[in-house]
């Protein structure tokens, strides 16, 4: 059964096969083309581990059991379109945030609930993608229910169609009182939205002048945000001629978003952003590499398109996304809790994700969540270990959800060594150097006298050594 | 107003009719200005050289409302409203550069991170025990850190990727300083006297942190804050102040002298911020506008080249 681990992604290969993949890895045509197992790439355990911690939170057992004997193809087709029934299950769980949008604490618990439950994940990571991007906090707000209406309106977007998410932005209230941009008079145009709309959510800084914020911003008068409603007041709105990016017209924000998107700056800035959520945050794309799949995207702003083209390429499966992203604090703890197949207080868990930085709801700025090594430095890493142990400990604020010993039963390895087997395999495809792996395996061991309760301590310790290592803070 | 008097301003007297403190009871700086009779520690630290104070810090045009003031301490932008980070958390993260392994700031208290350490990029961990940094293990099992440790530390043969290499660094640098702050914690068990107020347990642990040397440059901690108890009190503050200014003065009196002994005075400057509006409250319990008016004061506590505690007061 290790025959699947032996081949990794980026080592143990022979060096000539190395330099072969290291050419191909610049040539974009191979690297969007889509991913075929092969001798030097098999599809193992993980590749599945790696595609499952980009386009969902992590999998358990039988996902990745189930995903093994499917294929990358049919894998990734139950990613994007799952079989289940996922609207009953939104649904369901649109009704649980209805009675919980009194408080920004409920609707954070109900929301970590739903990603550890759902059926789409990568619907939710998504989601939670464009929570980042469109970053809206509640400290300022200060309305759970118009915070609702807007994670509801990215969740309907996520993976349709940009344009139109961008279009729904343009007047979403939170977004709009959050931004400073809840009144824009005639007389007294508010630059406020108009202004991150090209820096933040489109173009990037220095695809922009400030004439054509100065006129944009013309084109949103009329819109107010009045006892947390959209209103539109007509005789507000300047109905003059407006120039922005050279085209000239009577422009309304309609007209002056769909500009923007037209802009070749939009569709490189996000799938550069999606490149880096998908692939790799250690280093910046080339212009050749992007340019493909930005000007594809430019034509439909499908997201769900451009997802399904990185997820199933040559490039996502390749030694240049392997590991080559830091999980966020939500990706690091619901990694443990879906490998371990239980469901935790999300209550405590939202706030303990919010002391590691990342609080649902409450982006630090509208630059959303800086990521990447921004993550990570020995105190948040002791933050991290931390909560692992408090999950993993079997009592407290946690209580018994996850049980690594009970688990392993589930699934049939009833010894020590094949439950830690198991476990290394579940968390990180057993994918370290051998003597790493040893070193931690040789603490599962049965000692004389050891009892039934001391294999259950001796694993949850296993788990809490293992969910530390430094491999497994990488996505 | 009530941290540094000026007991003998005829202003003074007149727009504090209930609340103006009596002269004899000031600990007297100059023929102008005196300490809050509870502040009696103060007075030493002032007369031993570690304190010194800067009056009339604050910003022009105040439009005295509780949100604006607030906001204008926490973020130092009083001309940007939609200003999104604090002027603290502007500090760390243009201090800290992206490969470093330890945090340059953290918040020490049980109460929500005040919005002045809100940064755009680097995360400002809330520290409410010491434990909270520490590798902690699963209780019965401390013997089992060296191995947890040892599997960290193994050479990892893929060090072409730049992320793994960072991540080891920061995991062993974690363990490191996990043990300076049990080493600290075990040191200093009993041997300090802090008094029991919740101030004097938090500049406990930040001297704590301090001598265990782990990369942190900037402490901040609250006292009071709003609501019962804190020093938000409007015309009602007489007596609720004289506790807290109390527990304030002998909390940063124990936090020098602790300081102090182990020749760490040197390297720490502490501030704290006191402001409130000449004029107390019309009527008790009314909402007024207040913070920091002309006569706002900052005390700066000066000890060898100059150290700062932060205390933003409630206002």
């Amino acid at each position: 059964m290790n025959e699947q681990f032996e081949k990794r992604p980026d080592q143990h290969q022979p060096q000539k096969a190395r330099r072969v993949i290291d050419e191909k890895l610049t040539d974009p045509d191979w690297a969007w083309a889509a991913y075929r197992p092969n001798a030097q790439q098999p599809w193992n355990l993980i590749q599945i581990g790696h595609l499952f911690r980009r386009a969902a939170f992590g999998a358990d057992w039988k996902q990745l059991q189930q995903a093994l004997s499917d294929g990358p193809q049919r894998t990734i087709d139950k990613l994007l379109k799952p079989q289940a029934d996922t609207t009953a299950f939104n649904d369901t769980y649109d009704g649980y945030d209805n009675s919980a949008a009194g408080s920004i604490k409920s609707l954070r618990a109900w929301w970590l609930r739903r990603i550890i439950q759902t059926p789409h994940p990568l619907l939710e990571k998504m989601t939670l993608f464009w929570h980042g991007h469109f970053a809206t906090k509640s400290d300022k707000v200060k309305n759970p229910r118009l915070m609702l209406q807007h994670i509801r309106l990215l969740r309907s977007h996520a993976l349709n169609s940009f344009s139109d998410m961008l279009q729904a932005i343009s007047l979403d209230p939170a977004v709009l009182i959050y931004l400073g941009a809840d009144a824009n008079r005639k007389a007294l145009p508010n630059e406020n939205f108009a202004r991150p709309l090209m820096e933040i959510f489109t173009m990037g800084p220095g695809n922009y002048k400030k004439k054509d914020v100065r006129e944009a911003s013309r084109a949103f008068t009329g819109w107010f945000v009045l006892r947390s409603r959209l209103r539109y007041i007509s005789r507000e709105h300047d109905g003059n001629i407006k120039e922005v990016f050279s085209e000239r017209g009577n422009f309304t924000g309609e007209d002056v978003v769909r500009i923007v998107l037209k802009q070749p700056a939009t569709s490189q800035m996000l799938v550069r952003k999606l490149y880096r959520l998908l692939i790799c945050e250690t280093e910046e794309p080339n212009a050749a590499m992007i340019n493909p799949l930005a000007e594809t995207f430019a034509k439909d702003y499908d997201i769900m398109k451009l997802t399904e083209t990185m997820l199933r390429s040559n490039l996502f499966f390749s030694s240049a996304a392997y590991r080559r992203r830091i999980k966020s604090p939500v990706e690091f703890a619901l990694g443990i809790v879906k490998a371990l197949e239980g469901v935790v207080s999300t209550t405590q868990l939202a706030q303990d994700l919010a002391g590691l930085g990342q609080n649902l709801y409450n982006p630090p700025t509208a630059n959303g969540w800086a990521g990447g090594q921004h993550w990570i430095d020995s105190a948040t890493l002791a933050g991290r270990s931390n909560l692992a142990l408090a999950l993993l400990q079997g009592s407290g604020p946690y209580a018994d959800k996850l049980n690594p010993r009970a688990l392993a039963n589930k699934h049939g390895r009833t010894t020590l060594k094949s439950a830690g087997q198991l476990l290394l395999d579940l968390f990180l495809q057993s994918d370290l150097p051998s003597d790493v792996r040893e070193s931690i395996l040789k603490t599962v061991q049965v000692t004389s006298g050891s009892g039934i309760d001391d294999e259950e301590a001796m694993l949850r310790r296993f788990a809490h050594t293992v969910v530390t290592l430094p491999e497994f803070q990488l996505a | 107003m009530n941290t540094v008097v000026p007991y003998e301003d005829d202003e003074y007297a007149r727009n504090r009719p209930t609340l103006r403190l009596s002269p004899n009871e000031i600990h007297k700086i100059d023929s102008r200005l005196g300490f809050h009779p509870r502040m009696g520690a103060f007075m030493r630290l002032y007369e031993q050289g570690h304190l010194s104070i800067i009056q009339g810090v604050g910003y022009p045009n105040i439009d005295r409302t509780h949100e604006s003031g607030m906001r204008i301490w926490h973020t130092a932008a009083p001309d940007e409203p939609d200003c999104q980070t604090g002027w603290l958390g502007r500090t760390v993260d243009s201090i800290r550069e992206i490969n470093s392994v330890n945090a340059p700031a953290v918040f020490v208290g049980s109460i929500a991170k005040p919005f002045g350490l809100n940064a755009k990029n680097v995360i400002v961990p809330s520290v409410s025990s010491l434990e909270n940094l520490t590798m902690r293990e699963m209780p019965g099992y401390r013997k089992y850190q060296s191995q947890r440790k040892q599997a960290a530390e193994l050479r990892r043969p893929n060090q072409n990727n730049p992320l793994m290499h960072f991540l080891q660094r920061c995991t062993l640098n974690a363990y490191k300083n996990s043990e300076r702050i049990e080493a600290v914690m075990k040191k200093t068990a009993d041997t300090t006297q802090y008094p029991q107020f919740e101030l004097a347990g938090s500049l406990r642990m930040v001297a704590q942190l301090i001598r265990a040397d782990i990369g942190i440059r900037i402490f901040f901690t609250e006292l009071g804050g709003g609501g019962i108890g804190g020093f938000d009190n409007h015309a009602n503050q007489l007596g609720n102040h004289c506790a807290l200014l109390h527990h304030f003065s002998e909390s940063v009196a124990a936090f020098i002298h602790d300081l102090k002994r182990d020749k760490l005075l040197n390297r720490v400057l502490l501030m704290t911020f006191s402001c409130r509006s000449i004029s107390q409250s019309y009527g008790f319990g009314q909402r007024r506008p207040e913070v920091s008016h002309r006569l706002s004061q900052c005390v700066c506590n000066r000890a060898g080249p100059m150290a700062w505690l932060r205390q933003l007061e409630g206002a």
